[in-house]
């Protein structure tokens, strides 16, 4: 088994405020790892470090032997490192199909020229990014709102939109931040299997989740933190017996 | 649903095709007067929908864009005169200028954004006007340059009438749409809006940001820089005066009213702007206050453009046509 | 020679700086960019002109007549034309208050005319001397006026509850209103004291330029410029860029060749906006 992220002290802090505190974390190909902890535990911030949004402090982030702690965004999303938002980050104005098509831009390339004289290389990409945006859209049940501007979706639909986004950028490893909250149990067992299904093709998931259930249900192990520190890894079994974890979650309601 | 889109996009080619026609026609039925304000017009079109590339696609505002206008007619201008070069080698380089300093106006895209962008854009225009004021040997500074000829073909025949002109700004305005549209229904003009819509994501897809603001700025400018090149042969005569923030205000003003992130809106914006003048000519000193009053009741109620008003005009059109043709 | 001129810059940037503060103060409160800030200054000019010079009232209550005028001005602006697009997008916001500016500059000119009108300088243009020095009185009024704006500034925001009650909703809004605070009755006032603001600059340029109806456009581009050099969003930045903006143009004119000062000063702020976009002055907190 190989380690596809490996994180190392890493440290993230806005003025005196200290999001994370040397976290470490290591994740292998095509696992599911949870991440929990209470609100204000760091764990979007880890997502939006990781991910490139920001900077850390200090300490480092490996991806498939690249040390990326520097990397821009769109960099980290090239180098196969895809990803949803809490707050849901969609193109409101976009249609659900440009939106995915958006996340398939680095795959199909055509420069200014092409697009100007339409070549085939240029029809070509054009076709490719509309069949894996329609594919995408498939895969996760959208295809009947492919034309609604994303703003006109419910809420449920655009967490799924953002997921198949995330997907047309043909990630490895795929960062999910709440992909259900906010769903009534229906709507959450649809995603639950669409992760599972993602996962299923070997893409490896680092999932935030608050539902515990739900979390607990899917991932192979668990990582707890706690005002930005790690206090606990393991198997969720182990997890959610820790008596540390309860304690963090005293009075947390799941 | 679909039924009727489709009706309303037939409608739409129709009506394009019929204004398409009217103006290739339009020096039958007007005099040379109006002509020449058609002439402006179409610079104005050429301007509005460059600079909607930039703001209404993007979403990245310049107020110093009169800048790039200024460049192209300034080259142009003294391209054919004081060096005596053919309209057709100055407008490439003019153009291809106004381009490169589209370019460098994006690279502070990097760090700066928002309002401290819309400030560089402001000190970038003030910066090439004062230039062209001061920069006396090349420019002439404020006394502009006279007799800025016309453009002629295999130096023999020249478009010294109004009319022939007119067509030449109407080549070039087809030209502008057309790879306006081109550009905008492609993966760039994706990256564009999902640029404008949400930055963060846009580069947590992968989009290399400030290469594509770089490249909106230089789209932008190529083609204030074309429409500057247009204006100087046609006025024959130049001056910094025409190329002040005034104008960089007006050029954002006509974008917005037309509409934002739509190509015939640009096209309506830019008529728009610049026709009403001359019909409200019987307001004079009123006209101004009206204008002001126009445009705050249409960002009140409308601020999405006319085009907005028309492409309702359209649904509904479509929607009364669709129903006609159930029963 | 250099005093003189010093003291010529810091007057003029004083008035840059008043402008400035107006502008910053409604940026502050409602996220607006208002381009009719420097209408209200060319208005306060010539509503001075129509009270001291047309009607004979006495400077300082003309001043205080032009204030309130304007002000009024500033409050109708924003009830009618800035309230109802509380959430609209910045840029259609921008465009509003263009609208505004072309109403308030096409008005004047209805009202006044078109010629530029001159305005008698009340303590006295010509250099007086001043111990070593030689210095011009209005220039001194310009300071003295300003330093006071500044200290009933201060005591306005940080001890009056009107003061206290605009900074927050400057802050956050929706904490404002929850603590009871009338968030568009506090945003109205801002828009007032700018306008009030933007009328004591006029009145004070005055009789420096003459008063004419297209100042408004260059006062607020050098406004806006001023804020941002401070550090977008701090009052105290505000003025000082503002002072700094007319030290530099008096002292570049009159030392450096006039023709390119101003290439010079443009292009020395790009940069600064690139590499400390926060201004000259570090924000607290």
């Amino acid at each position: 088994m190989s380690t596809i992220l490996k994180i190392e002290k890493l440290t993230k802090a806005f003025g005196g405020l200290t999001a994370v505190h040397r976290v470490d974390l290591e994740v292998e190909v095509g696992e599911i790892r949870g991440i929990i902890g209470p609100n204000g535990s760091g764990k979007t911030t880890l997502f939006h470090t990781i991910s490139g949004i920001y900077s850390p402090n200090e300490g480092s982030i490996e991806f498939k032997g690249t040390k990326i702690q520097a990397c821009s965004p769109y960099i980290i999303c090239s180098l196969g490192i895809g990803r949803t938002f809490q707050d849901i980050k969609l193109f409101p104005k976009m249609t659900a199909l440009e939106n995915v098509m958006v996340g398939h831009h680095r795959a199909s390339p055509s420069n200014i020229l092409q697009t100007l004289f339409r070549t085939s290389a240029f029809r070509r990409a054009e076709k490719r990014a509309h069949e894996k945006a329609w594919e995408m859209l498939d895969f996760v049940g959208l295809a009947s709102k492919a034309h609604f501007q994303a703003r006109h979706l419910s809420y449920g639909e655009q967490k799924t939109l953002e997921i198949a986004r995330a997907m047309a950028t043909q990630p490895e490893l795929l960062l999910l931040d709440e992909p259900v909250a906010g769903m009534n149990p229906a709507e959450a067992e649809v995603v639950v299997a669409l992760i599972h299904k993602i996962n299923g093709q070997g893409i490896t998931i680092l999932l935030v989740e608050h539902a515990m259930k739900v979390l607990m249900g899917l991932s192979h192990l668990v990582t707890v933190l706690n005002y930005g520190e790690k206090i606990c890894e393991g198997r969720p079994q182990e997890v959610s017996a820790n008596p540390l974890v309860i304690e963090a979650y005293l009075g947390w309601e799941t | 649903m679909e039924e009727i889109l489709k009706i309303q996009k037939k409608l739409k080619i129709w009506v394009i095709l019929g204004l398409a026609l009217g103006i290739v026609s339009l020096p039958l039925f007007t005099d040379l007067y109006f002509i020449r304000v058609a002439s402006m017009i179409g610079i104005f079109v050429i301007l509005t929908v460059g600079l909607n590339i930039l703001v209404g696609y993007t979403g990245l505002v310049s107020l110093g864009h009169a800048a790039f206008y200024a460049i192209g007619a300034y080259g142009t201008g003294i391209l054919t005169t004081s060096w005596g070069l053919s309209f057709w080698i100055a407008l490439p380089l003019s153009v291809a200028l106004a381009t490169l300093l589209g370019i460098l106006l994006g690279i502070p895209t990097i760090k700066a954004s928002g309002i401290y962008l819309a400030v560089i854009t402001i000190c970038f225009g003030l910066i090439v006007q004062l230039l062209i004021l001061n920069l006396d040997s090349i420019t002439n500074g404020a006394r502009g340059i006279y007799n800025v000829p016309r453009p002629s073909l295999g130096g023999q025949w020249k478009f010294t009438s109004e009319v022939s002109f007119f067509y030449l700004v109407v080549f070039f305005v087809i030209l502008t749409i057309l790879s306006a549209s081109l550009i905008i229904r492609s993966r760039i003009g994706r990256a564009f809006m999902a640029i404008r819509e949400n930055e963060v994501a846009a580069a947590s897809m992968g989009i290399p940001t400030t290469y594509y603001k770089v490249m909106a700025f230089a789209i932008s400018s190529f083609y204030a820089g074309l429409a500057g090149c247009l204006y100087a042969p046609l006025m024959r005569y130049i001056n910094p005066d025409a190329f002040n923030i005034g104008v960089s205000i007006d050029m954002l003003i006509m974008t917005v009213i037309g509409g934002l992130a739509s190509i015939p809106g640009s096209v309506l914006g830019g008529i728009a702007v610049y026709v009403l003048p001359e019909y409200l000519r019987f307001m004079k000193e009123y006209y101004r206050i009206v204008f002001g009053v126009g445009l705050i009741v249409m960002m009140i109620f409308m601020r999405e453009g006319i085009i907005s008003i028309i492409d309702r005009a359209f649904l509904g059109i479509a929607n009364r046509l669709a129903r006609k043709s159930g029963e | 020679m250099f005093f003189q001129q010093l003291i010529s810059g810091l007057a003029i940037g004083s008035i840059y700086g008043i402008v400035a503060l107006g502008f910053t103060l409604i940026w502050n409160a409602a996220r607006v960019v208002n381009f009719a800030q420097g209408e209200f200054s060319m208005v306060g000019g010539f509503l001075a002109y129509t009270f001291f010079v047309l009607l004979g009232i006495p400077y300082y209550g003309a001043f205080l007549f032009a204030l309130l005028i304007a002000g009024a001005i500033g409050w109708i602006m924003d009830f009618l034309v800035i309230r109802p697009l509380r959430s609209a997008d910045p840029l259609t916001v921008v465009i509003t208050t263009l609208g505004v500016s072309i109403i308030l500059a096409n008005g004047a000119m209805f009202i006044w005319g078109t010629k530029a009108m001159a305005f008698p300088s009340v303590f006295g243009s010509n250099p007086v001397q001043l111990g070593k020095v030689m210095v011009i009185p209005e220039n001194l009024w310009i300071i003295g006026f300003t330093v006071c704006l500044v200290a009933f500034f201060y005591v306005f925001f940080q001890k009056t509850k009107a003061g206290k009650a605009i900074r927050s909703v400057a802050q956050d809004k929706e904490t404002a209103s929850l603590m009871g605070i009338n968030v568009n009755l506090m945003i109205g006032m801002t828009f007032a004291v700018a306008g009030a603001l933007g009328a004591a600059a006029g009145v004070l340029l005055a009789p420096l330029f003459f008063v004419s109806t297209d100042i408004g456009l260059t006062l607020v581009l050098k406004a806006f410029i001023a804020a941002v050099l401070g550090g977008f969003g701090s009052l105290q930045g505000a003025l000082l860029g503002g002072i700094i903006l007319g030290v530099l143009e008096t002292m570049g004119a009159f030392y450096i060749s006039s023709t390119y000062k101003d290439v010079i000063t443009f292009t020395v702020l790009i940069f600064l906006l690139i590499f400390s976009p926060t201004g000259l002055f570090k924000k607290p907190g």
